[in-house]
């Protein structure tokens, strides 16, 4: 399971703002991230477009690191937003590449007693499902979704990066677990009835 | 019930990258591209003088491409020196004799007068070497392909006497040069023990000392100078300077924040007279093509001159170079010892108002 770099020493906005008059400080702060931020966009887009993204990414940051706001210590939301603006440009790679994985995955041949066959298929079959129902989703809703699910933000930090208001993230979150689930066949009345919080609906800014 | 993230997790794990770190070469990548013009530009650092640690930061507001290196010391900063000081020997003799004659000349006219609600006018050249085309090269050192310019631009500054007002720069073309592109907020005041920290945020402020920029808190004796340019600390400047090549390197950022004040300046120079390793090379010309001589010391991967008209004695400006840039790029059309950055001043003046030409 991915694991979260705990920010130790300096707070990344110590970092950011020492950069701002001595530029290789920021090596630091590529050292600190680059490989969460590469995993995510390795999961999102593959390896070629990961390089491209996240390279952009920090390329993107370091242009505006004038303009961090030096009253948050920690600039992982803050990148994982850039990161997500620079993976927009490539949604329809992705969404091509989840098509692609929801038709290939229950074709695949699996050796075996007769049982487990069964099981992977049906496991297959379930994997071939969800990466369908990801494709189907609003990009707005995926990245919520991924961010959380992938990405391993927490809901502060998820509306922090895509700059929307806290319940709009539940509302999209319960909105794109509520495809997904409905994709994998087990519709959970009870879980559904957040997605029509009436606090939700008055943040959803869509 | 999470029966839907654990499935989505699952599928995340099968989209894992192999390995744990991503490429080495995308590290690089991504760090040299920063100092390429692509890297998208900062804007100035929030004192516009001050904040400068080091004079490899030539041109106020420096693009990123105009960092190389700075960048480049958080890559090489273990290749400098690190030695102590050897017993004092000083500069060489010829090399004193023209600090000697610049602080004579620096303190011959009485400094100007300025008030506290004035500004320092300082008009300079700042050339910045620019590496761009950046294409990996088929070489066993993993060294990319570049081609590099020296970029200038002419800068005009206009700097609070007492630190309560803004600073304010202009940036213009300067010969063949195209015009910045950036151009500088007014930014660094300090009103009534409040600054800005965001010129984006003007309601954001925070409390502060006004930084005049006439400084009247450094020495003007020599000996006094001379204990604090070997004051401790690094300065940010990283492992790789000796003692002396901090010292020297600090000389010239003093003389850059107090151009003003003639008494610091002839105190700078009498001091960096008695730094080991300081030496002469003639004929060196400047950001304004102007020829020179200059005063220089080489230390690790660096070289900081210091440069004199060299009949008159009078303060031009300064040169750095980065000697080892070929461990890291092929580049076409470039001599390692040429500069990477350069100041050249041209004129420093009161004026009562920032934007005002004396």
């Amino acid at each position: 399971m991915a694991t979260v770099t705990p920010v130790v020493g300096e707070a990344d906005a110590t970092i950011i703002r020492e950069s701002w008059v001595d530029p290789d400080r920021f090596a630091a702060l590529y050292d600190r991230y680059a490989t969460q931020l590469y995993r995510y966009a390795y999961q999102r887009v593959g390896p070629q477009v990961a390089e491209d993204v996240v390279a952009d990414t920090f390329l993107a940051a370091f242009g505006q690191r004038t303009s961090y706001d030096l009253a948050r210590p920690d600039a992982r939301p803050w990148l994982f937003g850039i990161l997500t603006r620079k993976l927009a440009r490539h949604h329809r790679r992705e969404r091509a590449d989840y098509r692609a994985l929801s038709r290939s995955a229950p074709l695949q041949v699996v050796d075996g007693p007769a049982d487990r066959v069964a099981a992977r298929v049906t496991a297959a079959a379930a994997r071939a499902q969800l990466a369908s129902a990801l494709a189907r989703l609003s990009t707005p809703d995926r990245d919520v979704l991924l961010l959380f699910a992938w990405g391993q933000l927490r809901y502060d930090e998820i509306a922090t990066a895509l700059q929307i208001p806290l319940g709009t993230v539940r509302s999209r979150l319960n909105r794109a677990r509520r495809k997904v689930r409905e994709a994998l066949g087990d519709v959970d009345p009870a879980r559904d009835h957040l997605a029509d919080d009436p606090a939700d609906r008055l943040e959803d800014d869509r | 019930m999470n029966h839907d993230l654990r499935m989505l997790r699952e599928l995340g794990e099968s989209r894992m990258p192999p390995a744990d770190q991503p490429p080495a070469e995308l590290r690089r990548r991504v760090l040299a591209s920063a100092l390429s013009a692509r890297g998208g530009r900062a804007r100035p650092p929030r004192r516009l003088v001050g904040a400068r640690p080091a004079w490899r930061f030539a041109a106020v507001g420096a693009t990123a491409a105009a960092v190389t290196a700075a960048m480049l010391v958080g890559q090489i900063g273990h290749l400098g020196e690190s030695a102590p000081a050897p017993a004092r020997a000083g500069a060489t003799p010829e090399a004193a004799r023209i600090l000697q004659l610049a602080a004579y000349q620096v303190t011959a006219a009485p400094a100007p007068a300025a008030r506290p609600d004035q500004f320092v006018f300082v008009e300079s050249v700042d050339s910045i070497l620019h590496i761009g085309d950046l294409e990996p090269a088929k070489d066993p050192d993993r060294r990319h392909l570049a081609t590099a310019k020296l970029v200038s631009q002419l800068t005009r500054r206009w700097l609070s006497v007492d630190g309560t007002k803004d600073d304010f720069a202009r940036y213009l073309p300067w010969r063949s040069s195209p015009a910045p592109v950036e151009q500088p907020v007014p930014s660094g005041g300090c009103r009534d023990g409040r600054e800005v920290i965001d010129p984006g945020k003007p309601d954001v402020t925070k409390a502060c000392t006004p930084k005049p920029s006439v400084r009247a808190d450094l020495p003007t004796d020599a000996e006094a100078m001379l204990r604090y340019l070997y004051r401790p600390g690094d300065d940010g400047a990283g492992p790789g300077y000796s003692p002396d090549q901090k010292a020297f390197d600090r000389a010239n950022n003093i003389i850059e924040q107090t151009l003003s004040a003639p008494a610091v300046q002839a105190a700078v120079f009498r001091a960096v007279a008695q730094v080991p390793g300081v030496t002469v090379s003639p004929g060196t010309v400047d950001a304004a093509g102007r020829r020179g001589i200059a005063v220089g010391r080489t230390g690790g991967s660096f070289r900081f001159e210091l440069i004199f008209d060299a009949t008159t004695h009078k303060y031009l400006g300064s040169n750095a170079a980065v000697l080892d840039l070929a461990k890291f790029f092929i580049i076409r059309g470039m001599k390692p010892t040429d500069p990477s950055s350069q100041t050249a001043i041209l004129r420093v003046a009161i004026v009562d108002r920032a934007g005002q030409l004396p």
